[in-house]
């Protein structure tokens, strides 16, 4: 099978998947109005459908490859929403919060909007400076833990809806409880923060340091990267030391998520050392 | 005055706006060109002088960031010491709790009833908790003991790590800012190089740029030779990208190649005239004379420019810019030491030469360009406070995250018929449910020590 046979049939994988998720965003709005426990539990199944063709989807792109697909923007919405959707299944199994999904799958799937917009020519020959096995532990603990800030800043939302929102609407009352929303996001942080350290930061400086001679060069991804470092330090920090909780931590990390989203496609419009990815 | 000043330092209210400056700073050196020169800026208004103003044009080496990231430094030293200090206050101070009601409001608390007296029952828990190598210490009042045990302090040293990496980070790159060096050499195939103050040499050499069939480039390689002061030859060393030489103290990185714009390495020229055959098609190296035929004419290409340009005068040659947009070569045929022809020939001109009777023909048909390679040299003293940096917060956010302190308080007030009353309860961090069968099973053996009853 020639490079085009696999590329369209990995594409039809993308594709289905895309289809998938959007099915589940439409079911997870009728659940919104009806309330009715089946719903959500079709829109989950559906979510896991969407998953198992962006499962194949990905696993046949790196197979024709022969590495894992994580050299360019398309790739890399792809595997970030990828472990989004992965770690609402393992929140839905802790707290058996479906309406998480809810919130989840319109960002997967907006993400999926996005990357359906890129370009998605795969990369058989990769450039000299991406020929190293720091890429793919950089880039893939790096979308892992930034796939954990996606899952908090779905609590965050869900978090900001259920105080603003009069306790009595139906809507509100669809919502978990303001402290479960709180502690999944807060855990969901705790996942991300150590991964997103020592897979951005860490393995990205080293291998910065191996390949261009320095572990620092204030590129834009690297100062960005820096920046949702530290609003999610910044969370953490108040939390520990002064209990920070509510609204004040909310917004803390929700800045850190949208400062995630700009660092990303930032690359879109500043270039720099990054600029493949 | 020094108190407040001390806590102005160090609280929060002070790191955050620090913060959301060096973030905004940090915005705007993204988003203004960096290393940009002052020219580009020029005729650009107000908002031009501004930037230029205040160096946003290299805002990550202007004195005021610097600055901020000092006060962001002190900010944490200060922080740290305040938060060591409290730790080791909390450590010294065993935190009792008021009463039997308190300790039977916690998330995790259950109650019982005991064979043993309350005074017997705290030496033997605190003995139970010593082996769980935890700190126990017990409050008798009113003939009611309390004792609380708390784990080891493995979060208290997980942040102290934590803040001790920062300080290495920050001691990293300041040291390598003031004692190291980096820059990037141009090598040219032969080329040496003298490293300052390290007494030895480098040698570039060969380069070759390896492409596949469709002819993207693969790789990169340079072969460097380190040699003595004396140019003995050390060791040689291939370095590729991800694959740096490094030599007492220094690296070698494969950074960048290019064309060399005055050189190549060979050309395929067809030449025709008096005694020789005709349409000869060579390859020819550079600056080497070439012996043409039986007859003793030789050919040396002597120079060569990538963008041919002619001064008014028409005599002196040189290069109108570095990207091969006309290219030329000299080209002389000599017989023993007398030069018997000499002309310059264009790639893309074939057809203009120098037209002398019975001269020679010398069609420029291809060349193989030179390549130079970008070595980037550098040594960084400041890389070993950098990796002690990695290592203390990747070890301070585990323990701080996965091993959450642990305190058990026990109260223990005498009952009736010689039974004692047991409450017990404990608090955890965040992931309660996974605690709470940690301390089912603890109770359960609290109670096997103490032969309680439910």
């Amino acid at each position: 099978m020639n490079h085009i046979a696999h590329q369209t049939i990995e594409l039809s994988f993308f594709r289905w998947a895309f289809i998938a998720y959007s099915i589940t965003c439409v079911l997870y709005v009728v659940f919104f109005g009806l309330n009715k426990k089946r719903v959500a539990y079709a829109a989950s199944v559906f979510m896991g459908t969407g998953l198992a063709f962006h499962t194949a989807a990905l696993a046949f792109r790196t197979m024709y490859l022969h590495h894992l697909p994580l050299t360019n923007m398309f790739e890399y919405i792809n595997i970030f929403s990828w472990f989004a959707t992965c770690f609402y299944f393992i929140f839905l199994k802790i707290y058996k919060q479906h309406i998480l999904g809810a919130f989840i799958a319109f960002i997967v799937f907006m993400l999926m909007v996005c990357g359906s917009l890129l370009p998605k020519d795969a990369e058989m020959q990769l450039v000299p400076a991406l020929q190293s096995y720091w890429l793919q532990i950089h880039v893939t603990v790096a979308s892992l833990g930034e796939a954990a800030f996606l899952v908090a800043f779905a609590a965050n939302i869900m978090y900001f809806l259920k105080k603003s929102l009069p306790p009595a609407s139906r809507f509100s009352e669809r919502l978990p409880e303001i402290h479960t929303l709180d502690i999944i996001a807060y855990r969901a942080i705790g996942i991300g923060y150590p991964l997103f350290t020592v897979g951005a930061l860490f393995a990205g400086s080293i291998w910065a340091e191996q390949a261009w001679g320095s572990f620092w060069s204030w590129d834009p991804k690297e100062v960005g990267s820096l920046i949702v470092w530290l609003f999610y330090s910044a969370y953490l920090h108040a939390r520990f030391v002064k209990g920070w909780t509510g609204m004040r931590a909310v917004l803390l990390s929700a800045a850190g998520f949208i400062c995630t989203l700009l660092t990303f496609f930032a690359n879109l419009i500043l270039g720099g050392l990054h600029s493949y990815g | 005055m020094l108190i407040k000043i001390w806590n102005l330092l160090g609280s929060i209210k002070t790191v955050v706006p620090l913060l959301l400056v060096i973030t905004l700073v940090s915005l705007i050196g993204i988003l203004v060109p960096q290393g940009a020169p002052a020219t580009e800026f020029n005729n650009a208004g107000l908002f031009a002088s501004l930037i230029l103003y205040l160096g946003l044009n290299h805002v990550f080496s202007t004195w005021w960031f610097f600055a901020l990231l000092g006060l962001l430094s002190v900010n944490i030293l200060v922080c740290s010491i305040s938060r060591q200090l409290a730790n080791a206050r909390r450590i010294a101070t065993p935190h009792f709790l008021k009463g039997a009601e308190e300790v039977a409001m916690l998330k995790c608390s259950t109650e019982f009833s005991a064979a043993c007296a309350p005074n017997r029952g705290a030496d033997l828990l605190s003995g139970y908790f010593k082996r769980r190598l935890y700190f126990s210490a017990s409050l008798d009042r009113n003939s009611a003991v309390q004792v609380v045990s708390r784990s080891f302090y493995i979060k208290e040293i997980g942040s102290l790590l934590f803040h001790v990496s920062i300080l290495f980070f920050f001691t990293g790159g300041i040291l390598g800012g003031l004692t190291g060096f980096s820059f990037v050499k141009e090598f040219h195939k032969g080329e040496v190089h003298a490293i300052r103050d390290w007494h030895y040499r480098v040698r570039c050499d060969w380069f070759k740029v390896d492409k596949n069939d469709h002819g993207t480039v693969t790789d990169y390689t340079s072969k460097l030779s380190v040699l003595s002061s004396d140019s003995t030859p050390v060791f040689s060393h291939l370095i590729k990208v991800n694959h740096p030489l490094s030599y007492k103290g220094v690296r070698f990185y494969q950074y960048s190649y290019g064309r060399q714009p005055d050189a190549i390495d060979d050309a395929v020229l067809r030449i025709s005239g008096p005694g020789l055959d005709s349409g000869l098609s060579e390859v020819f190296p550079f600056n080497t004379s070439v012996r043409l035929s039986t007859n003793d004419l030789k050919l040396t290409i002597t120079n060569f420019v990538c963008d041919f340009d002619l001064d008014m005068g028409g005599e002196f040659v040189s290069s109108r810019s570095d990207k091969p947009n006309n290219p030329a070569i000299r080209v002389i045929i000599s017989k023993g030491n007398d030069t018997v022809f000499d002309t310059w020939s264009f790639l893309n001109f074939p057809e203009i030469h120098r037209h002398v009777k019975n001269a020679y023909k010398i069609t420029f048909l291809s060349y193989t360009p030179r390549y130079f390679t970008g070595i980037k040299i550098s040594r960084d003293p400041g890389n070993v406070f950098v990796w002690l940096g990695f290592a203390c917060m990747s070890f301070g956010i585990i323990l701080v995250f996965y091993f959450p302190n642990k305190t058990y308080w026990i109260f223990m007030e005498p009952g009736n018929a010689g039974f004692s009353r047991i409450i017990v309860g404990a608090s955890s961090g965040p992931a309660l449910s996974a605690f709470q069968k940690e301390f089912k099973r603890t109770c359960a053996s609290l109670k096997s020590l103490l032969k309680g009853e439910p």
